[in-house]
């Protein structure tokens, strides 16, 4: 804390600030260009000048850039008051301008756009240059970022984004003098998950949202609200902005609690599946559209004289939701879940009750050490952010994982990265090793760096992580000791709150009466069973009921088998209560409704008994204490009671190959319904170490193909190559999975099929997480 | 005395007045049989025009709709299949709304909207006067016949790539390291 002086006024500084940061607090409005709070200061646009007041005799006054100056009590600038510094942001602005090119009314930056403020604000109103005006080509850049490089001012906000902060290197600055233009060296998308973001560092229109400019509209006629990210268990802040009915964009929110500045493509583009061709918007009863209210037509079909009911919510609703189907589950003396797979359950709530000193996302940045147990890129994106800003600044993380993963391939160039590949069933081992390391004071490789780091975090995926590992990785944390945080990427966005309302055991127990009869009736919302880990088994035990009733926004698997199907609104369209993988209770808020009403999900309410609703009150005043924190302010974090868990078998070290994950960064149940976004999914292939292909005896090359049984089912794929996969493990999509009814660790026979020599060589070598470039040859059809 | 001095030169001033008028050339005309001659800067009917070629001016920038008062005008933007020409899909301006101020032609960028000396607006219903783009568009350039905006903006066009706009260099060689 400090004062300075801008024009005589006193302007107080928060320790760390820079004099524009300062003046910013203050509301003075100084231009700027290439600064960006969390991108720093370059000071290369010579835009935010200031005049310094002499403080000694014979000392003469300076034009300084004020955001490459620390913030020191008592400093004195000009900058209203001052003769030269408007004049020197002035003529850099007009110099600027000179081959800006007349776009404003076209570019959809226009009315939001940095540069046009800028401009008007230092009072550049009319072009004096009349020359030529110098041109740049424009790049395609894939299905979600458009680029239009005359725009550009070179102020390298995006390459500082894109490699110095989030450490990619497919994009860059590109050219020599004043012919420097930012680009990728070839046409296509970004390898990045978090490329969206140059869209909002730029100051320009220079690169802009591909999905928003198919349904353009000025930025300042839509409807926003501060809303949470739904895609994955971190519960990014948001802005979505809509008109007439329709979501037209994402934009990250800023917040000081969770995702900063920032957000992952997938939760920039994940929420445009609202706006899928197929979206269910029209009430159905046995495939024939209702008129009536959709509570009402709920109503009709829980009023069924034969039914004996189940009910299923999901850690994709929010957390009253779930709370009001448990209850109306209990009115109806029904099971209650909100899970879809017994194995999922039990891991998402071990993992739930260890996550009680979970780390923030500053806490990870700030870590000087970092244990990932999985492929953390791919299931909390923006978890994976907060770990490269600690490996830029060359803190250790140690890696261990089973399948190709972006932040695993950072492993050639960061130095301070060691990833180690290996089958998920030998994970708690490794993690025993370094506890026995730690505890006999023998500490030397891994163990010595989490010993000596004052600051250690450990970060689990709990979807991939058998239930010995997350326990083994807990013990580590606390034998590491009391400073050392242990979090956990969950499998949706408030599986938190999910596991808070489920029962031991209840998927397990939910599937079992549906298989046996006891139940022969669900009610399912915003859950797809059909399409999870357990979907063949759901869709046996679905087959047989008369009624399944479901309440979804996506056109699922089980909103296809449904004999009803009730619309309801996605995370923009409605209010709700999430829990983040911190315990974070946040609230969002809705930003529009569509034209066509569908369901809100708080309207559940209406079908309790009012014994039900008083309950479902005092549950939540329980859960999430008195104050419910509102859209946008940081929440609060909970720290419940241990929850009580069920067994389930897990896969066991066998002999054969085990079956592991492939995942990818933009894919989530909801996501995969959001056309552009789920045009980059990548080709389904299998991944298998060429190494671990040699011992098995297989020769394999780019063209091959490998035919995968297990259970008796079987799938041909491309081979992909990759030293990334582990030992004894091939790894494939979830679609394969879904496809094998198979689930993760299930070992599976490998024989070569013959070979696919016509097909372009590209299509199976990429590395499977990385998009194929510019390529929609999938028609942007789900996987 | 003063008072009633006053009070008769009023009255005669203002019968003389009347008189004058009364005897005076009529300004006001027999419409409709006879149509009133209105200046071009008339703030009427407002239409849609298209550039020399032809092609739709509006670029569906939201301007207008921003700047009226009224609320009076709705757009929705497109873009063409095939470049980067921006047109508005939907364009409606609700003349039971609209006051007639002239704000949107004085906001938009490319002369697409523009104003006429048209009143006769009459029609039976309200719905009737919500003119949709297909009554809004008139095929000529209206009060500006040689503006193109497409011509002087920087992105590139069927016909016009980057680089060949009005005012432009041919875009630079990427890949060149000569200076
Ligand atoms: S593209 Fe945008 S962010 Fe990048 S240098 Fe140009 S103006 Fe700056
Ligand atoms: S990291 Fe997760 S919560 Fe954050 S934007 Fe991405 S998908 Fe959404
Ligand atoms: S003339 Fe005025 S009121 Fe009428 S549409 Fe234009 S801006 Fe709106
Ligand atoms: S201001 Fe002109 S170009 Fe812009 S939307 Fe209105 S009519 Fe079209
Ligand atoms: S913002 Fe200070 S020099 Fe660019």
């Amino acid at each position: 804390m400090g004062t300075l002086y801008i024009d005589d006024q006193p302007v107080e500084f928060q320790p760390g600030d820079n004099v524009l940061d300062a003046a910013k607090r203050a509301n003075i409005e100084v231009p700027y260009f290439c600064y960006h709070p969390a991108l720093g200061a370059v000071g290369s646009c010579r835009v935010c000048a200031m005049e310094t007041v002499p403080s000694r005799e014979g000392e003469q006054p300076r034009t300084v850039m004020t955001c490459t100056l620390k913030a020191q009590d008592g400093m004195r600038f000009k900058f209203a008051q001052s003769d030269k510094a408007p004049g020197v942001s002035k003529t850099m602005v007009e110099f600027y301008m000179t081959r800006h090119p007349n776009d404003c009314p076209v570019c959809d930056e226009g009315g939001d756009c940095h540069l046009q403020n800028m401009t008007v604000e230092v009072g550049h109103a009319y072009r004096r240059f009349d020359g030529q005006k110098k041109t740049y080509p424009n790049q395609l850049l894939g299905p979600l970022v458009w680029n239009t490089a005359n725009r550009c001012i070179t102020c390298y906000r995006c390459v500082r984004f894109y490699q110095d902060y989030a450490l990619g290197d497919d994009f860059g600055a590109m050219g020599s003098r004043n012919n420097v233009l930012f680009r990728r060296i070839d046409d296509g998308a970004f390898d990045s998950p978090f490329a969206g973001n140059i869209i909002t560092v730029c100051p320009t229109g220079t690169f802009t949202d591909k999905v928003f400019r198919r349904k353009y509209s000025r930025t300042w006629m839509l409807k926003k609200s501060a809303s949470i990210c739904a895609h994955c268990s971190v519960g990014c802040h948001v802005e979505p902005g809509a008109r007439a009915g329709t979501l037209r964009r994402v934009v990250p929110n800023e917040n000081s609690a969770v995702n900063q500045y920032f957000i992952c493509d997938r939760g920039r583009y994940a929420p445009h599946a609202s706006e899928a061709a197929d979206r269910p918007l029209q009430v159905k009863v046995g495939g024939q559209p209702r008129q009536e209210p959709a509570l009402a037509v709920l109503r009709q079909a829980l009023a069924v004289s034969d039914a004996r009911w189940g009910v299923m919510g999901s850690g994709r609703e929010d957390v009253v939701t779930n709370l009001v189907l448990q209850q109306l589950a209990a009115d109806l003396n029904a099971p209650f879940t909100a899970f879809t797979d017994p194995l999922t359950e039990v891991r998402t709530k071990t993992a739930v009750n260890l996550s009680l000193s979970a780390p923030s996302l500053q806490d990870i940045e700030a870590s000087d050490c970092i244990l990932v147990v999985g492929e953390l890129t791919e299931h909390a994106p923006m978890m994976e952010l907060a770990v490269r800003q600690a490996l830029k600044q060359g803190k250790p993380v140690l890696m261990l994982h089973a399948s190709a993963s972006v932040l695993a391939g950072m492993i050639r160039k960061q130095r301070s990265l060691q990833a180690q590949t290996q089958a998920p069933v030998l994970w708690a081992e490794t993690l025993q090793k370094l506890i026995s390391q730690l505890t006999q004071e023998q500490a030397d490789g891994w163990a010595a760096l989490l010993k000596n780091a004052k600051a250690p975090v450990l970060l689990g995926v709990a979807e991939v992580m058998p239930t010995a590992v997350i326990k083994a990785l807990a013990e580590l944390a606390a034998v590491i000791g009391e400073h050392s945080r242990l979090g956990f990427a969950l499998p949706a966005a408030n599986s938190f709150g999910a596991a808070q309302v489920s029962q031991a055991g209840s998927s397990e127990q939910l599937l079992t009466s549906l298989e046996s009869g006891a139940i022969n009736a669900l009610l399912v919302v915003g859950a797809d069973p059909m399409s999870g880990w357990q979907g063949e088994r759901w869709s046996k035990a679905l087959a047989k009921i008369q009624h399944l009733v479901v309440v979804d926004h996506i056109h699922s698997a089980t909103v296809q088998a449904a004999t009803v199907v009730v619309p309801s609104a996605a995370v923009s369209e409605r209010n709700g209560v999430f829990i983040n993988y911190e315990g974070r209770v946040q609230s969002f808020a809705k930003a529009y409704s569509r034209e066509t009403p569908v369901l809100l999900q708080e309207e559940l309410i209406g079908l309790l008994s009012s014994d039900a609703r008083a309950r479902v009150q005092s549950q939540l005043q329980s859960m999430l204490g008195s104050a419910m924190p509102s859209p946008g302010s940081a929440g609060n974090r909970i720290k419940p009671a241990t929850l009580p868990i069920g067994q389930v078998a897990e896969a066991v070290l066998g002999s054969g190959t085990a079956l592991v994950l492939q995942g990818w960064h933009g894919e989530e149940e909801v996501a995969g319904f959001a056309t552009e976004l789920a045009s980059l999914t990548p080709h389904d292939s299998v991944g298998i170490a060429p190494a671990y292909a040699k011992a098995l005896g297989l020769t394999l090359d780019k063209n091959s193909r490998l035919t995968l049984s297990v259970h008796g089912k079987q799938l041909t794929l491309p081979v992909a190559l990759s030293a990334q996969i582990a030992e004894g493990c091939v790894a494939v999509s979830r679609r394969a999975f879904a496809e094998l009814q198979a689930r993760l660790g299930d070992e599976v026979k490998l024989t070569a099929a013959i070979r696919l020599s016509e097909e372009p060589a590209e299509q199976p070598v990429v590395a499977q997480f990385t998009p194929v470039r510019g390529d929609h040859s999938n028609g942007g059809v789900r996987p | 005395m003063k008072n009633l001095k006053n009070w008769v030169g009023e009255i005669t001033g203002a019968f003389s007045a009347t008189l004058k008028h009364a005897f005076a050339e009529r300004d006001t005309v027999c419409y409709p049989a006879e149509k009133p001659d209105l200046p071009e800067r008339w703030r009427g009917r407002i239409i849609l025009t298209v550039t020399p070629e032809g092609e739709e001016r509006c670029v569906a920038c939201y301007l207008c709709s921003s700047v009226c008062p009224s609320s009076a005008i709705t757009i929705q933007g497109a873009e063409r299949e095939d470049d980067e020409r921006r047109y508005a899909e939907k364009f409606e301006i609700d003349f039971t709304r609209c006051i007639f101020c002239g704000l949107c032609e004085e906001a938009c960028p490319t002369r697409a909207i523009q104003t006429t000396n048209d009143f006769e607006m009459g029609a039976s219903s309200r719905a009737e006067l919500v003119y949709d783009k297909s009554r809004l568009l008139e095929n000529h350039t209206g009060k500006y016949p040689d503006f193109d905006y497409f011509k002087r903006a920087g992105v590139p066009i069927r016909g016009k790539d980057v680089g060949e706009g009005a005012n432009e260099k041919p875009p630079v060689d990427v890949y060149t390291l000569l200076p």
